[in-house]
């Protein structure tokens, strides 16, 4: 029975998942779960303010115990997804897509386009990514947007120098001079034999930015830089908590390892796809 | 003549492998004589050489009923006791010129780290000077001040055969040295190992997979499948009427200058490497039953050590 | 070999210059080469690392573009052929490459990569290019199931072989074999190159096989070139060159030769550094223990010494005197 590919064909077929794809499959439903019904997964309204329940200990009815305005803190962090997570996830997502593209083309270009094209990065890569942020919440006005927006401009340039680099090394492997030598025109050999061959660097950077991307966005949030009150944003959670977190470590901690094991759960699972050398 | 190296029944293991990579091989080396050892890839000549000079992980298994060098035991040695001995009693020199060398220091200052290493610097510099000479590098003070990638393949193999004798090492341990080599530099670099042997009464080992090669200045050879030594012998005698059908095999399949041209070659088919009975017996044209049930010992045949049961009954084809 | 009257050259190089400049400083990888392949002949161009070899092999696929000088496919420039039919000749001067597994994408199956050239040449697509791949692996005698494994998990002998394989999709007219044996173990080498033996005999196709290995090139080469220093030094029949070498490089190149019998000790090799490649005159003279004042001077041409053997040295009627072998 053959089932192997020709070219032109989609090269769809089911098989067994293995360990990995287990794990991976299980973070994307969860993140999903998350971002889509909140509202499922949440015990209690984020906002509703209960006086009487405040600074209450993690129990069964509070996982995650109350805040100072009795606030359900699980719920918050659910909630509290949408912005951080998801936030992330745009941040990287466009970074990639963009950074994929802008390096593709450089490296497909060469000469001078690739030479200018490349310094445009080399300028963006230069830039501390704290006082750009301050500098975006200075000048658009503090909130999430202009934390997204500073993180995408700060982003995209390392996909695009990872990209170009893989793309013009690709571009002298023997496989591709072979594939030249078959008729293969340059539309077959990009599709074919140079951009499948970024996919799994791409992926492994990708999933580790998730983290990293978290946990600055957390960050500036933390600082004030990025998301507002009342917002659940996880960084924002953390920095409330931590005018009483001497009588309520609850409330700093539980979100605080939520953002370390979200964050360490993508490293792993980029280190994990790095190691496999996915799909080699 | 007394062998300066040694050993009986080495067999060496990786951890977790299913089979050793070197079984029970036996041979000596004396000085002002070259062996070489041949074999396919994954034969474990290779290992032979670094199991010598004990540059195996000390997890892999090193086992020998003998193994000593100038009279002194390898398998009970301490670390600075190899390490001396690497030094200053054993040269090697191994296959890609190019990974040898470090890209980023000059070849001279990689020569003189060897010279350190063995407590011959600065004295041993004038002989560094001749030996590049000798072996073919011109005005080499200069040279020295290179880096790696302003030498060619060939010229690198040089310094380093330069570098593994200014020493004055008893052994060297040649794996593969020609193999990354044009057919020109290769004879060249052969000739010029040939010569320093006999002119420093070296004990040279030559590691190749090429028989040809060898041929050209190895005295006696040993040929290896599968971990276990198949044959060996005078290498004229090797040649002329090889007892073991591996080592006809992988004579009568490399074309020749003197050979037919435009006919089929007679060419092993590939098969495993078998545990019970002969390694060989998969891929052998003339294979029996008992070659698969018994394993073959060394015995002497005709001037050869050969381990076939078919070796002493006439060849048939 | 029977003689009957020369057909016309399937592929002419003639007279190609080629340098590189992208280096630090220009490397003329080819000065004024030229050679032919009649239908259904193996060529063999034998040469060390850069003597130019593969920059010929890199030409003659359409990679590179030579300076100055014409290739010509059945007596059609290459560049109209780029111009106005590539795929038709893409279709018919085809590589096998030195490395197998490098040759092939990673990420594709053997099956998919040996398809490849008939889906790009329209050949046949889906169900009916599969079954041209199982009947293109069985005819360089590898099971078609292997179809579905990766490059890199199979041995370098299969690998080469599915490399011919897809090679041979497009029943090409010429190979270009690039050292598609010198990576192999000798074994496999001596199943390749029976394999390409009975390709040139079952289906009449002619080869260009390039290798720094002579005992190889002599045993697969009807006629054969040999290179040095970007320049052809000798040409003729195989026989007529191995036998009767007329230039005193290939001399030194077939007793530096691996040559299993060990009674007969090969002279010394002569040893010149690289460095101090010539401006003008014979390239190979500061190596050449034949060498007199015009071989320094005055660049050695193409002459004939033999029946369609030809060789670039100016002391080839004194070398005849000195026996080769």
């Amino acid at each position: 029975m053959t089932v192997w590919q020709v070219p032109g064909v989609a090269a769809w077929r089911l098989r067994r998942p293995r360990a990995a794809e287990w794990w991976v499959g299980a973070t994307v439903f969860g993140i999903a779960a998350l971002l889509l019904v909140p509202g499922w997964l949440a015990p209690h309204d984020p906002y509703a303010l209960a006086v009487s329940e405040r600074f209450q200990a993690p129990s069964v009815a509070h996982p995650f115990g109350t805040d100072d305005a009795g606030r359900d803190i699980f719920s918050r962090v659910v909630h509290g997804a949408r912005y951080s997570l998801g936030t992330s996830l745009i941040v990287v997502s466009v970074a990639a897509v963009f950074g994929t593209a802008y390096g593709a083309v450089a490296a497909w270009s060469g000469g001078l386009v690739d030479r200018i094209l490349m310094r445009v990065v080399d300028v963006f890569l230069a830039f501390p990514y704290l006082v750009f942020a301050m500098a975006i919440a200075a000048s658009l006005g503090r909130g999430l947007g202009s934390t997204l927006i500073a993180l995408v401009v700060l982003w995209w340039p390392s996909y695009a120098r990872m990209v170009r680099g893989q793309v013009l090394s690709l571009l002298k492997d023997q496989h591709i001079k072979a594939a030249r030598t078959l008729g293969a025109s340059g539309g077959q050999i990009l599709r074919w034999h140079v951009v499948p061959h970024t996919y799994d660097q791409v992926t492994v950077r990708y999933t580790l930015d998730l983290g990293q991307a978290l946990v600055a966005l957390t960050g500036l949030s933390f600082l004030g830089l990025g998301a507002q009150p009342p917002s659940p944003e996880w960084g924002l959670l953390i920095a409330d908590a931590k005018q009483y977190a001497l009588t309520a470590w609850w409330a700093a901690v539980l979100p605080g390892l939520v953002v370390f094991l979200v964050a360490l759960n993508f490293m792993a699972i980029g280190d994990r796809l790095r190691r496999d050398g996915t799909g080699r | 003549m007394t062998a300066i190296l040694s050993a009986r029944g080495l067999t060496v293991r990786y951890p977790g492998a299913r089979r050793p990579a070197v079984e029970n091989v036996s041979f000596d080396l004396s000085a002002g004589s070259t062996l070489a050892v041949v074999g396919e890839s994954g034969s474990g000549k290779s290992t032979i050489a670094l199991a010598i000079s004990r540059l195996l992980d000390p997890a892999v298994e090193i086992r020998a009923d003998l193994l000593t060098f100038e009279g002194r035991d390898l398998l009970t040695m301490d670390r600075a006791g190899l390490r001396r001995l690497r030094a200053r009693r054993i040269a090697m020199v191994f296959q890609s010129p190019f990974g040898s060398w470090n890209p980023t220091r000059t070849i001279g200052a990689q020569l003189t780290d060897g010279l350190r290493a063995a407590g011959i610097w600065p004295s041993g510099r004038d002989r560094l000077l001749t030996l590049l000479r000798r072996v073919g590098i011109h005005e080499p003070a200069d040279r020295l001040r290179d880096y790696p990638h302003r030498f060619s393949g060939g010229m690198l193999q040089r310094a380093m055969i330069a570098g593994a004798l200014v020493a004055r090492p008893s052994l060297l341990i040649a794996d593969e040295p020609t193999s990354a080599l044009d057919t020109t530099v290769q004879a060249e670099i052969l000739d010029i190992l040939d010569e320093l042997r006999d002119e420093h009464q070296l004990a040279l080992m030559l590691i190749s997979h090429d028989l040809g090669v060898v041929a050209r200045v190895a005295s006696s050879t040993l040929v290896l499948y599968g971990g276990r030594l198949v044959e060996s012998g005078p290498t004229t005698a090797l040649y002329r009427n090889a007892g073991h059908p591996y080592t006809r095999a992988l004579l009568a399949a490399a074309p020749r200058l003197d050979g037919p041209r435009k006919v089929r070659l007679p060419a092993l088919a590939p098969g495993p490497v078998v545990d019970h009975g002969c390694a060989f017996a998969p891929r052998c044209p003339q294979a029996e039953s008992r070659c698969a049930e018994t394993t073959p010992g060394l015995r002497p045949v005709s001037g050869l050590n050969v381990a076939c049961h078919l070796a002493e009954t006439p060849r048939s084809t | 070999m029977t003689k009957t009257a020369d057909p016309p050259p399937l592929l002419e190089v003639r007279d190609v210059h080629k340098t590189f400049t992208t280096g630090p400083r220009p490397v003329r990888a080819l000065r004024g080469v030229s050679l032919s392949v009649r239908p259904g002949e193996i060529v063999g161009l034998v040469g060390e690392s850069g003597s130019g070899k593969s920059t010929v092999a890199n030409l003659i696929l359409g990679l590179e573009h030579p300076d100055a000088g014409d290739i010509r496919y059945q007596d059609r420039a290459l560049p109209d052929w780029l111009a106005r039919s590539a795929r038709g000749y893409r279709g018919a001067v085809q590589a096998v490459f030195q490395d197998p597994v490098q040759a092939m994408d990673s990420r594709k199956t053997i099956g998919w990569s040996v398809a490849e050239p008939l889906v790009i040449h329209r050949v046949a697509r889906g169900a009916a290019a599969r079954e041209r791949v199982a009947d293109l692996l069985r005819s360089v005698h590898l099971d078609p199931a292997l179809a579905d494994r990766y490059p890199q998990q199979i041995s370098g002998g299969q690998a080469q072989r599915a490399g011919i394989a897809r090679a041979l999709a497009l029943e090409p007219a010429l190979l270009v074999c690039d050292e598609a044996v010198s990576a192999l173990d000798v074994s496999v080498q001596a199943q390749i190159l029976n394999l390409l033996l009975e390709i040139q005999d079952r289906l009449g196709t002619a080869m260009l096989f390039i290798s720094h290995a002579l005992p190889v090139v002599r045993h697969l080469a009807d006629s054969m070139v040999v290179m040095y220093a970007g320049t052809v030094v000798e040409q003729g029949p195989t026989e007529a060159v191995c036998q009767a070498a007329r230039h005193p490089y290939t001399r030194l190149l077939i007793s530096s030769s691996p040559h299993p019998a060990p009674d007969r000790k090969p002279g010394r090799a002569a040893t010149a550094p690289r460095e101090q490649m010539p401006v003008t005159g014979c390239r190979f003279a500061p190596r050449c223990p034949l060498a007199v004042d015009r071989c320094r001077a005055e660049d050695p041409v193409l002459r004939q010494v033999g029946t369609a053997h030809t060789t670039a040295c100016w002391r080839a009627e004194d070398l005849a005197t000195v026996t080769s072998r």
